[in-house]
């Protein structure tokens, strides 16, 4: 382990890996600052345009991109009150109000360091972490990855989202079109109606893509904001730049960054979760926690904090197991098998050098917010909301094709990506949960492998498959979740609908 | 009159139907091929029957639908366009198809400020240009333009 840190380290000192960790956290800040762009969308267009660099180059602009954005967020966020991600709501709460009062700069200089604190404590806790976690996963046989995989596309599907069902279903049409395609253990072609683009499967890129950006651009379009915000809309101030006493903002920082590993690691939750479980968290704390809302520092450094400290931790489930906690990694995961990498306990054995080297990019992507997010960049990265969506909408069209061509020369998946496009696109409108659908996509070949091998074993006695205390204790946690939304009817039966 | 007929239980119909379509495939397999599939699609259509219930429950109590589409023909024009820049850049090239689809994507969508519409896809352009043939020197369609204007030499 220690060897290959060592050796991740060294690699990491190449000049394009050191350029893509820059470049990547620039632009993840400014995908970030969009409102409308989001990480997963930055990340669905990134991915295939990566495809044929090195590992760790692609990786590292990954990396920045996720960190960076999370940042970038804050920007309109604290400037006009429109949270550029998910994950930046928590932060409007106190931070246009910090601005309204003539603060904006020191709003944004706390949002940029909580940031950088929160990603790097969260990619040391991934370091720590994940190593002993997939030790013991090294114990796992098929029945055991049957119930990790099932275990993961349960509590993605029945936890995001509001609706049971529907996340259900979502995921078993992921897992439905992870097997169409070419059956490895008997070469029969399924669902591929005679089209030989559809033996080798449905590429992931193809599904991530389409799923993820192209119903957003199709969206941009309808809305067809005509200008961007107006620079003088954009009150950064001039006379604000006074220090920020961040001695106050320690304790908090700790607090958030232990909310968002915890929430980071579970499955289902994400950065908006982490972010306003700190939130609360550093209000119910404080000593004055009516002064929350109105312009409090700490609001600002508990949301920052707690959704950047979420972004490793959730990868901690995804390099271990193979079984990523939430959308973006799930991303992340398909970044990884393009470059050719099987997430899981064989991860860190086989491909230690670049698994480290991408959790130290993790690490010095939040280090890097510290020098890239600066006031004189965040002047600039602010211009970014000058650019108008109408003018956005074609430019993400035309990178999403170049990526996906680049990848394999196909025009077949140029238009499958269109059509999983516009079927994203309806089931966003019919408030279907798309997350589920990746992981299926992901997880299928996971679930159906190592089901069949246990059936194999066992001569096809289905028994098998709770044979051991480890199985027997994941089909439980299965059990168990699909249980959750039950709980909760009858609770609410109980105590009356919350509103 | 009460509507029954809402955004959801067209939904839940469709998975339906096309649960019972997907399964007619996947009974033609063998049985170790069919297995996983054919489990899933049992699953799908179980899912499927239950949303449909509960969304024929639920349409007696449910608001109205607000709009499927927030503006149609802008929406229809956008995937229009985008399906005909899929069809013609590997043919034209990717350069050049880019650098007129951006400006006419965003006139089609309501921009009117067409200078720097063409300036911001010349930026683009030149900038996409740059980084994937000159820097990562990706394999690109050969650009129609400077095959005609070079004779081949492209």
């Amino acid at each position: 382990m220690i060897a290959d840190i060592l050796g991740a380290a060294v690699a990491l000192m190449a000049v394009d890996i050191i350029l893509a960790m820059v470049l990547g956290t620039l632009v993840g800040i400014i995908v970030g600052a969009l409102p409308g762009l989001t990480t997963t969308i930055g990340l669905a267009i990134l991915i295939p345009l990566s495809f044929g660099l090195s590992p760790l180059v692609a990786l590292g602009l990954m990396a920045g991109l996720y960190n960076g954005s999370m940042y970038g967020g804050a920007i309109p966020a604290v400037l006009l009150n429109i949270p550029g991600t998910p994950a930046a709501i928590a932060t409007t709460f106190d931070g246009h109000p910090m601005t309204q009062q003539g603060n904006a700069a020191s709003a944004l200089r706390i949002a940029c360091v909580s940031s950088a604190m929160g990603g790097f404590i969260s990619a040391l806790a991934l370091l720590l972490l994940a190593p002993p976690l997939s030790l013991v996963t090294l114990a796992f046989g098929p029945p055991e990855y049957f119930w990790i995989a099932a275990f993961g596309l349960v509590s993605i599907a029945v936890l995001i989202g509001g609706d049971p069902i529907k996340g259900i279903l979502s995921a078993l049409l992921g897992l439905l079109i992870s097997s169409v395609g070419m059956d490895t253990v008997t070469g029969r072609n399924r669902f591929s109606f005679g089209n030989l683009e559809l033996v080798d499967g449905v590429s992931i890129v193809v599904v991530l893509i389409g799923l993820f950006a192209l119903p957003r651009v199709l969206q941009m379009a309808e809305d067809a904001t005509l200008t961007g915000v107006r620079v003088a809309d954009l009150k950064i101030g001039k006379g604000d730049g006074k220090p920020v006493a961040f001695g106050p903002l320690i304790p908090t920082w700790i607090r958030s960054s232990v909310i968002g590993v915890m929430v980071g690691i579970l499955p289902g939750a994400g950065g908006n979760i982490a972010a306003f479980l700190s939130y609360n968290e550093a209000k119910r704390s404080d000593r004055e926690p009516d002064s929350f809302g109105k312009g409090n520092p700490k609001g600002v450094a508990a949301a920052e904090t707690g959704n950047s400290s979420d972004n490793a931790a959730s990868l901690i489930p995804t390099l271990t197991l193979g079984v990523p906690g939430n959308a973006i990694a799930a991303l992340i995961m398909g970044g990884l098998l393009v470059h050719g990498m099987q997430p899981g306990p064989s991860l860190f054995r086989d491909n230690g050098e670049i698994v480290y080297g991408f959790v130290l990019q993790m690490m010095i992507t939040s280090v890097l917010l510290f020098a890239l997010g600066g006031m004189v960049a965040t002047r600039l990265f602010a211009q970014v909301l000058c650019v108008p969506q109408v003018m956005l909408a074609p430019m993400i069209v035309a990178l999403m094709c170049l990526g996906l061509y680049t990848v394999n020369n196909s025009q077949f998946e140029l238009f499958m990506m269109i059509g999983f496009g516009v079927f994203g696109y309806v089931l966003t409108k019919i408030n279907f949960p798309l997350p589920p659908m990746i992981l299926g996509v992901i997880l299928g070949g996971m679930a159906e492998q190592n089901l069949r091998t246990a059936l194999l074993i066992s001569r096809g006695d289905w028994w098998h498959l709770l044979a051991s205390p480890i199985s027997k204790g994941l089909a439980a946690l299965v059990v168990l979740v699909l249980l959750i939304p039950l709980y909760r009817l009858i609770r609410s039966r109980h105590t009356g609908p919350a509103l | 009159m009460q509507k029954l007929v809402n955004r959801d239980v067209i939904g839940a119909g469709v998975l339906v139907l096309f649960s019972i379509a997907a399964w007619r495939q996947a009974a033609a397999l063998p049985s170790q091929a069919g297995m996983f599939p054919r489990l899933i699609i049992a699953l799908l259509l179980g899912f499927s029957l239950i949303y449909l219930l509960r969304s024929l429950w639920q349409a007696r109590s449910v608001a109205q639908d607000t709009p499927f589409f927030s503006n149609l023909l802008r929406f229809s024009l956008a995937l229009m366009l985008t399906v005909i820049y899929v069809l013609i850049f590997p043919r034209i090239g990717f350069f050049t198809t880019t650098f007129i689809f951006i400006p006419v994507f965003a006139f089609t969508i309501g921009a009117r400020r067409m200078k720097s519409a063409f300036l911001a896809s010349a930026v683009f352009t030149l900038g996409a240009w740059f980084i994937f043939v000159v820097l990562l020197d990706r394999r690109l369609p050969p650009e129609w333009i400077v095959t005609a204007l070079t004779g081949g030499a492209n």
